[in-house]
């Protein structure tokens, strides 16, 4: 990812309407937003389908200094001053709650979206450089898609206002709900201003969150910040795997890597007409042991003890772990490049 | 009551240490596929060395492994390609009598490989299908749950069951 070297873009993101006739309150808020958006010098004419209506004050919608919500949101997310409560309040608000693209977190969502989605992957990769493709999707899925996105919103303890009226305070997260009984897919896909779902306007508020730490704090901040609210989660990565016939891709991969044909043998059992029996079953390549499983039947545990096998080989993690974003906050870090393996195994 | 030989370590003997050391005596359990056993990890992973420099005993010997659960047995690839086509050509002619546990016998070889090789034609595999579900249609509702349960446990064992 390139360091963003001039304002331009961050200006697209965050310019406020500058509309000819400037009212006195309107002014007051341009003055104490950042020096970024006060860099905005050019006022641009917006089309005439978007023109915003001209109050003669800000609806408390809008109305970020006025939300007694956001400075709360700001210190219980420990942001740096930097960080303005204007970009704050525009992340809260949706696409289906405005038409105007100028005060929804719209962009801000999309780069947001980038970077949690790369640091995700990122990190998963190098932690795990043999998880199969679908494992990895599945993984950085429940790191940062939208379920998981949503419950870190509803962690942060962000209420949601029922609907995006000019009235409601601007510390809630306004979206136009969805009628019930619709196809909620097929309904984003069509038109994301006719409404939308809780989970996906909380899921995209957090990712309008990231992007303004990306924006206002730096890189260093928000790699801090992903490691700080997503990686400290829990995943259990070895609970995403499920094999349709273990046995065949074990043998596959030692037919591959060279090793001696897999033979199942029997550790331990309680006996061929215990009640309920438990056999435990080791694989073995050769005399090493690679996977161990038990089961109610012989089947059952020579499968597992393949699964376990199998996602002993896809499971490893090198010892030094060197991010590649490593290098991104100073030229001169050491970097080992990450292992790659030459893929999972073809059947 | 419950009486079981103490563990090695907490015998006092010539050998044992005069100082204060470290007993590692876990409980028996699962072990868990994070841990990378030595076999899979790379060429250059340092945990090989240390592995090596840690292990207690050599290797055991084949016969002195636990018993395997099916014989380990050679391949044989002594069939040839012609062989391969006179198989589709009797499984196409003769389905009936030319089933996959019949020609296995008849080339030798295994009734797996026959199914990789040839299958039925589509006119009989629905014949079969059809022959099945009747079968199964006569089933009452306990037989057909514990079918559909089983047949739910087997999928699960892949890992999709959390275990």
């Amino acid at each position: 990812m390139k360091r963003i070297r001039n304002l331009t873009s961050v200006n697209s993101l965050l310019r406020p309407v500058a509309a000819p006739a400037i009212n006195a309150s309107l002014s007051l808020l341009h003055s104490s937003a950042s020096t970024v958006a006060s860099a905005a010098a050019i006022p641009e004419t917006p089309s005439p389908e978007l023109q915003p209506q001209l109050l003669s004050t800000l609806p408390p919608s809008r109305n970020a200094l006025a939300s007694a919500k956001l400075p709360a949101l700001h210190a219980r997310l420990n942001l740096h001053p930097n960080y303005p409560i204007q970009t704050l309040a525009r992340a809260l608000v949706d696409p289906s709650a405005d038409k105007n693209p100028r005060f929804t977190n719209q962009n801000l969502t999309t780069l947001g979206n980038t970077l949690t989605g790369y640091y995700a992957a990122e990190y998963l990769m190098v932690t795990y450089p043999r998880l199969p493709t679908e494992v990895l999707y599945a993984a950085v899925s429940a790191y940062v898609g939208n379920k998981a996105l949503a419950s870190l919103g509803r962690e942060w303890g962000i209420e949601s206002a029922f609907e995006p009226t000019a009235d409601v305070d601007a510390g809630l997260l306004q979206f136009s709900r969805l009628a019930p009984g619709v196809d909620p897919k097929a309904a984003l896909h069509r038109d994301p201003h006719a409404g939308s779902t809780l989970e996906h306007a909380m899921a995209n508020l957090v990712r309008s969150v990231f992007a303004g730490v990306y924006l206002h704090e730096g890189l260093s901040a928000t790699k801090q910040f992903f490691r700080q609210h997503v990686l400290s989660r829990k995943l259990d990565v070895d609970k995403l795997f499920d094999f349709t016939q273990p046995t065949r891709e074990l043998s596959r991969l030692c037919a591959r890597e060279g090793f001696e044909p897999p033979v199942a043998r029997l550790l331990a059992e309680t006996g061929r007409h215990s009640r309920h029996p438990v056999f435990v079953v080791g694989v073995y390549s050769g005399s090493e042991l690679m996977g161990e499983g038990h089961g109610g039947s012989l089947d059952e545990a020579r499968i597992r003890a393949a699964v376990n096998a199998l996602k002993g080989w896809y499971l490893y993690s090198p010892p030094e772990k060197d991010l590649p974003s490593k290098t991104e906050e100073s030229r001169d870090a050491k970097f080992k490049p990450a292992y790659i393996d030459p893929g999972e195994v073809i059947v | 009551m419950l009486r079981i030989h103490p563990h090695p370590s907490m015998i006092l003997n010539a050998n044992s240490p005069r100082t204060d050391h470290i007993v590692y005596n876990p409980p028996s359990s699962a072990p868990t596929p994070l841990i990378t056993p030595t076999l899979f990890l790379p060429k250059d992973d340092p945990r090989r060395r240390l592995f090596a420099a840690a292990a207690a005993a050599p290797p055991k010997p084949a016969n002195q492994l636990p018993p395997p659960l099916r014989e380990p047995y050679e391949k044989s690839y002594h069939l040839t390609l012609a062989d391969c086509k006179r198989m589709r050509s009797l499984r196409n002619t003769d389905p009936g009598r030319w089933h996959r546990t019949a020609l296995a016998k008849e080339f030798n070889c295994s009734s797996l490989f026959v199914g990789m090789v040839c299958q039925a034609s589509e006119e009989r595999l629905a014949q079969m299908a059809f022959r099945a579900e009747k079968v199964k249609s006569r089933w009452g509702p306990k037989r057909t749950i514990a079918r559909e349960d089983r047949q739910k446990r087997r999928a699960g064992w892949g890992g999709a069951d959390g275990l």
